[in-house]
């Protein structure tokens, strides 16, 4: 560890996708200065052209646009756009980042994004990448209208001006003189203590496959397109239409795997993850966007195993009446007259079938991002065979270069969560290089002074968001917005397309000065995920937070009544009304600073609890540490060997050892959680070890319960000797005690109390453990016959290598369907016979020996852990996040957050990258010296108290207290907002700020009665 | 009585209904059905609160008054409460309001109390589903005319910050 004086409290994150956004803005919460860096001329990545996200069809922008929105505006962070790395020296601690700045030709800080240049620039034909190409752009442009920063740019290879010295429109329009045909590309040098690469990807366009006629065949399209197609703010405002005559298509086919899991010259040898299940979301979508169209799906293997996702599949089929094929389409071909398309294809019982579709949708391969090679040369980091960052299974966000960390599509395909967590990770990581420096580069927030407004008469600004379509679709956003003007108190109405971006916060900032108002409401979303956003904007514009009201007119209106317009409307026109009088009689309100216990609970020992605890500890934080077994290592006790060929055991033993030496990891054997009190930054919590007792103090919890094995009742599991698990043929292969030889064969039979009716959810690691061990046997023995017997072979991502390999050796791979699984019984030998799909006949074999791939389920035990913490957990007894895919480590809970099997099955590099997230993520909270106690308590009026201490004995904290002055107090540290006091208080003494009973009953009135 | 009630108002009779939702349990389960695009009936009207042990007798009845023809509180299962025992608070408090309600003659059926996990979005929607259903079937309330259910109680007007609570910070 760098920790010299030298050290830089900075770090550059290389990439501006929501990986590169989440680790921003983990790094300025722990006390670190950030740079982001993103050649694109604005931040968002990829997920900004997305429509929604599976398995939960949250819409991506809606989602993304308020961390656009805090990385803008977060003074600590400072964005470069059009950016590219040249070259880095110094060491880890301290380096010195060379960077390319590209000229954008319009000044960033003039400009106000008005948009009067791109009205009247006059080239105006050229292909839109950002839309891939399906409309056009002009030569001065914004990438997306809620881009950040929301800045024009100029494409310098098309302006008439750069080219030809002609034109000049743009800069005679411009207001605001942001226009600068001289400016050049500069380099901009960085001080830093280390480097987060978030580099992103590139969606693989061209037709890698060309057989399917993309580019040639005007009504086959990628998959991306198809995204912008669905998108409300795309080229058709969310209405899918075939390129060739703009007709909504009936017929739409969905192929797989398009230069993924193709190891011709023309498609890359891995799996690129997260395809079958955009696929599948874009079919739900295609079918709720427009009635009666048939989805078709062709698919090798279904991989839907990620959290929810296989009930999203499921759901798919059974609700949605998605129809999903497995065969490889071979080709596609265009009929000439209609333009439409006909795919050929093997049906199950191998014969010839031929479909014809309106449109199809290739699921193309996610590739490393152009510039990967070059920033990989100038980092001085190595890459793997594909073109990613090489890193590790047992240091999974570790490049060849310390202090560079690669997160996110960098290193390999992954999804939105597993991005979002390797970037808190890489937080974590880097924290603890240049923990010395922590709060040495940071620049205080300075807001307008606050607006006075006590006294004055309710002035309410009401906005009703159209939100793209998912609003507007469903309900008359303007007829909204006219009719709040004639409610009382209201002095400003207006509509607006994303509430949540950074023009439309504008908007209401600039409405707040311009018409005095002292009270917003804003009619969008749910204040669950955006009143923080919308509150801050207040702030901004000089007035209270707590003076601001969402509508929840979207989440609990147009998404849930969209068969019924009229109806959804007169509810819209009614919560409008309901918000409007809570936020009338809205006052002011103010935080206090609490303590903050700077120490961290971590439940569990295993691989990710214990990389959960040196994560914090590396940052300078005491961190106790508990275990209910009598040793440390969890699961990763039963793991001997891994796909790649790191050793785990030597993790095992190189985390104990770090463990045991650290001098603020506090390890507590054979203990459990007795009792827990608290809230963030002040828990008190009882540890019980073996019948004695201990009492500790922390700030926040780290939940790493891990999960069990399945415990298989099929298969003559526990009946004869010859039936195993993949755990228990590994262990066996490790201490060469099965008997396994040239002459053996052996069975393996998937999905082992997974994906059935009772567990439907996919055991995700499975899959990747048979061909760990299929490949073992096959090294050993390879004249072994080893048979796997599978229903989708889900070896997702890079992992596909392995499958392939597992091939090549000579492994046999058979698929049983879903409902009709292998039979087994037992004699001499076993004999299990199966139905090859392929052959059409049953297969017998005689197997020396069976192995059960068991997944991983909940442990009962978490039942009443969840409980003690008050935290949620899924139908199949995980843990369930604060959002998945956003907040993918923590609780809804503050101060508490989720890692590793507790949380879902995951490989064991998932595992650990989780644990790091789920530390950076404590880590901004455990690095405050004090937190800030909310300011929606429960205030006592002194003279109205009669002392009968109802509150006392009602409130679960025991918060309210009697004072010599003869009435109750109530701490506003330490009260909860729950308001149970208030309700049992006869005298009618207390009040819930923010929920006052004049506020509740406002609202009763308001939805009830239209004046 | 009920039947007849519902067969003047008409098969068209749209209850109006107020759901008072807790923001971490059933809130959480609405914008989960909204999420998931679950469709349910569109006569419920949520007032979210921090718990439902923050809702008042006085806010259940007042729902009747202002002309709601059905009311319910939706929290966190028992045991699950995020403040711990709200939601036991709640129902009591419920069972104690439908008491009061059979004694004004009102059927206490219009009021009652729903229990349902942050995941639990198809049980928000099917709980908006018959809740609807059962109200419809009670029919209107008060035929269009409201009264006051509960005389002499008059609500306090909001606590204004005084000299003596100056802003503690300047936020």
């Amino acid at each position: 560890m760098a920790e010299t004086s030298n050290t830089e409290g900075s770090v550059l994150v290389v990439g501006g996708g929501i990986a590169g956004m989440q680790a921003a803005l983990d790094l300025v919460e722990s006390g670190f200065y950030v740079y982001v860096a993103d050649s694109a001329p604005a931040i968002g990545g990829h997920m900004a052209q997305l429509d929604k996200t599976f398995p939960t069809n949250d819409c991506a922008m809606c989602t993304e646009a308020p961390r656009l929105v805090d990385v803008a505006n977060d003074l600590n962070i400072e964005v470069l756009t059009l950016t590219d790395v040249l070259a880095i020296e110094g060491e880890p601690g301290n380096f010195t980042v060379h960077l390319r700045k590209r000229a954008r030709y319009v000044d960033e800080i003039r400009c106000t994004g008005c948009g009067d240049c791109i009205a009247k620039c006059p080239v105006k034909n050229l292909p839109d990448a950002f839309n891939l190409g399906i409309d056009n752009r002009t030569a001065i442009y914004k990438l997306y209208p809620q881009g950040v920063p929301n800045v024009a740019v100029i494409d310098a290879e098309h302006c008439l001006k750069l080219t030809k010295d002609k034109c000049g429109i743009c800069e005679r329009v411009c207001q605001a003189k942001a226009i600068n045909y001289e400016a050049q590309d500069e380099v901009v040098t960085v001080h830093v203590g280390g480097v987060i690469v978030a580099g992103g990807y590139e969606m693989s366009e061209s037709g890698t496959r060309s057989e399917y006629g993309h580019g040639r065949y005007a009504n086959v399209i990628t998959g991306l397109a198809f995204e912008r197609y669905l998108s409300a703010s795309g080229p058709t405002n969310g209405h899918v239409v075939r390129p060739s005559d703009q007709q909504t298509p009936k017929r739409i086919a969905f192929i797989q795997c398009v230069g993924s899991r193709d190891i011709t010259s023309r498609g890359n040898g891995y799996c690129s993850q997260v395809c079958c299940m955009y696929s599948t979301k874009h079919a739900i979508i295609a079918k709720e966007h427009e009635k009666g169209v048939e989805a078709t799906i062709f698919y090798i293997d279904l991989r839907a195993h990620g959290k929810g996702c296989e009930n999203y599949y499921i759901s798919a089929e059974k609700d949605y009446g998605v129809e999903f094929i497995r065969s490889m389409v071979p080709a596609v071909r265009e009929n000439p007259a209609d333009k439409s398309l006909t795919l050929a294809y093997l049906g199950g019982d191998g014969e010839r079938i031929e479909r014809e579709f309106d449109l199809v949708v290739l699921a193309t391969a996610m590739e490393p991002s152009p510039g990967m090679a070059e920033l990989a040369r100038n980092l001085d980091l190595k890459l793997d065979d594909y073109g990613f960052i090489r890193t590790q299974e047992t240091d999974p966000i570790a490049t060849s270069r310390e202090a560079i960390y690669a997160v996110g599509l960098s290193s390999g395909p992954k999804d939105i969560p597993d991005s979002v967590m390797q970037a808190s990770a890489a937080a974590g990581r880097v924290g603890a290089i240049i923990a010395s420096a922590r709060g040495s580069r940071l620049v205080e927030k300075t807001y307008p002074p606050l607006e006075v407004i006590e006294g004055q008469e309710p002035r309410v600004g009401v906005f009703v968001c159209h939100c793209g379509i998912n609003i507007a679709g469903v309900i008359d956003v303007e007829a909204l917005a006219e009719y709040a003007k004639t409610l009382p108190g209201v002095v400003h109405s207006d509509h607006i397309m994303y509430s949540c971006s950074p023009d439309g916060l504008d908007t209401i900032r600039s409405a707040i000065t311009e018409h005095k108002l002292n009270r917003v409401v804003v009619a969008a979303c749910t204040p669950r995920t955006h009143e923080p956003l919308f509150q801050e904007t207040l702030r901004e514009a000089g007035i209270n937070r707590y003076l601001f009201e969402l509508a929840n007119i979207r989440d609990q209106c147009s998404w849930v009544h969209s068969a019924d317009e009229a109806r959804a409307t007169e509810k819209a026109r009614d919560l409008i009304r309901s918000a409007i009088a809570k936020a009338a009689l809205a006052e002011p309100l103010y935080t206090v600073p609490i303590s903050n216990t700077q120490r961290c609970l971590v439940i569990g020992g295993g691989a990710a609890g214990m990389t959960a605890a040196l994560t914090v500890a590396g940052q300078g934080y005491g961190v106790s540490l508990i275990e209910r077994d009598a040793e440390l290592g969890g699961h990763l006790r039963s793991i001997r060997t891994l796909l790649g060929g790191d050793a785990p055991q030597e993790l095992l033993a190189d985390l104990r050892r770090r463990v045991d030496e650290h001098p603020l990891v506090d390890v507590h054997l054979e203990t459990t959680l007795k009792e827990i009190s608290g809230f963030v930054g002040n828990f008190k919590s009882v540890l019980a070890t073996n019948g004695s007792t201990t009492e500790i103090e922390h700030g926040t919890i780290i939940v790493a319960a891990g999960a069990k094995s399945y415990e298989p009742t099929e298969y003559l599991y526990g009946e004869n000797a010859r039936v195993v698990t993949q755990f228990q043929l590994e262990a066996g292969l490790a201490g060469g005690t099965l008997p396994i030889d040239d002459g053996s064969t052996v069975v393996m039979i998937q999905c082992v109390g997974n994906r059935t009716d009772e567990r439907p959810y996919c055991g995700r690691v499975c899959c990747a453990q048979a061909v760990k061990n299929a490949i073992a046997i096959k090294e050993k023995h390879p004249r072994a016959v080893v048979h796997v017997l599978y229903r989708d072979l889900r070896v997702f991502g890079l992992y596909e290598q392995y499958y392939l390999a597992a091939r090549k050796l000579g492994v046999i791979f058979t698929r049983y369907d879903d409902d009709d699984p292998p039979k087994v019984s037992a004699g001499d030998k076993l004999s299990v016979t199966v139905n090859d799909l392929v052959r059409g006949e049953p297969m017998h074999i005689s197997a020396d020996l069976l192995v059960l791939s068991v997944g991983v389920v909940a442990d009962e035990a978490h039942e009443a852990l969840g409980m003690q913490l008050k935290v949620p957990r899924t139908s199949d007894g995980f843990f369930l996040e604060a959002h998945v895919k956003l907040r993918p480590v923590d609780f809804a809970t503050e101060g508490m957050f989720v890692c590793g099997l507790a949380h879902f099955p995951k490989m064991l590099g998932e595992s650990i990258f989780q644990a790091q997230a789920a530390a950076g993520r404590a880590l901004t909270t455990m690095s405050q010296e004090q937190l800030t106690a909310s300011a929606v308590v429960a205030q006592v009026e002194p003279e109205m108290c009669k002392q009968c201490l109802a509150c006392v004995r009602s409130c679960p904290y025991n918060v309210p207290k009697m004072t010599h002055m003869h009435y109750v107090q109530i701490e506003p540290a330490e009260c909860q907002g729950c308001g149970i006091c208030v309700a049992e208080c006869p005298a009618k003494a207390i009040q819930l700020r923010r929920f006052t009973d004049a506020q509740i009953m406002a609202q009763a009135h308001a939805v009830m009665n239209e004046t | 009585m009920t039947d007849e009630k519902a067969e003047q108002a008409g098969p068209a009779f749209e209850p109006k209904i107020i759901a008072y939702c807790c923001h971490y349990c059933a809130y959480t389960a609405a914008d989960l059905a909204g999420s998931t695009r679950l469709q349910y009936a569109p006569n419920i009207r949520v007032i979210r609160v921090p718990c439902t042990g923050k809702i008042d007798v006085l806010h259940l009845l007042r729902a009747f008054e202002e002309g709601a023809d059905g009311c319910y509180v939706a929290g966190c299962l028992d045991g699950d409460c995020h403040f711990i025992n709200g939601n036991l608070r709640a129902r009591k408090r419920t069972d104690y309001a439908k008491r009061i309600l059979d004694a004004a003659g009102i059927d206490p059926e219009r009021l009652e109390m729903f229990n349902m996990s942050a995941a639990m979005a198809t049980t928000f929607a099917a709980t908006a589903d018959e809740f609807t259903e059962r109200s419809r079937k009670l029919g209107p309330l008060f035929d269009g005319e409201k009264k006051d259910i509960r005389p002499g109680i008059v609500m306090r007007q909001p606590m204004t910050l005084s000299a003596s609570n100056p802003p503690a910070k300047d936020e």
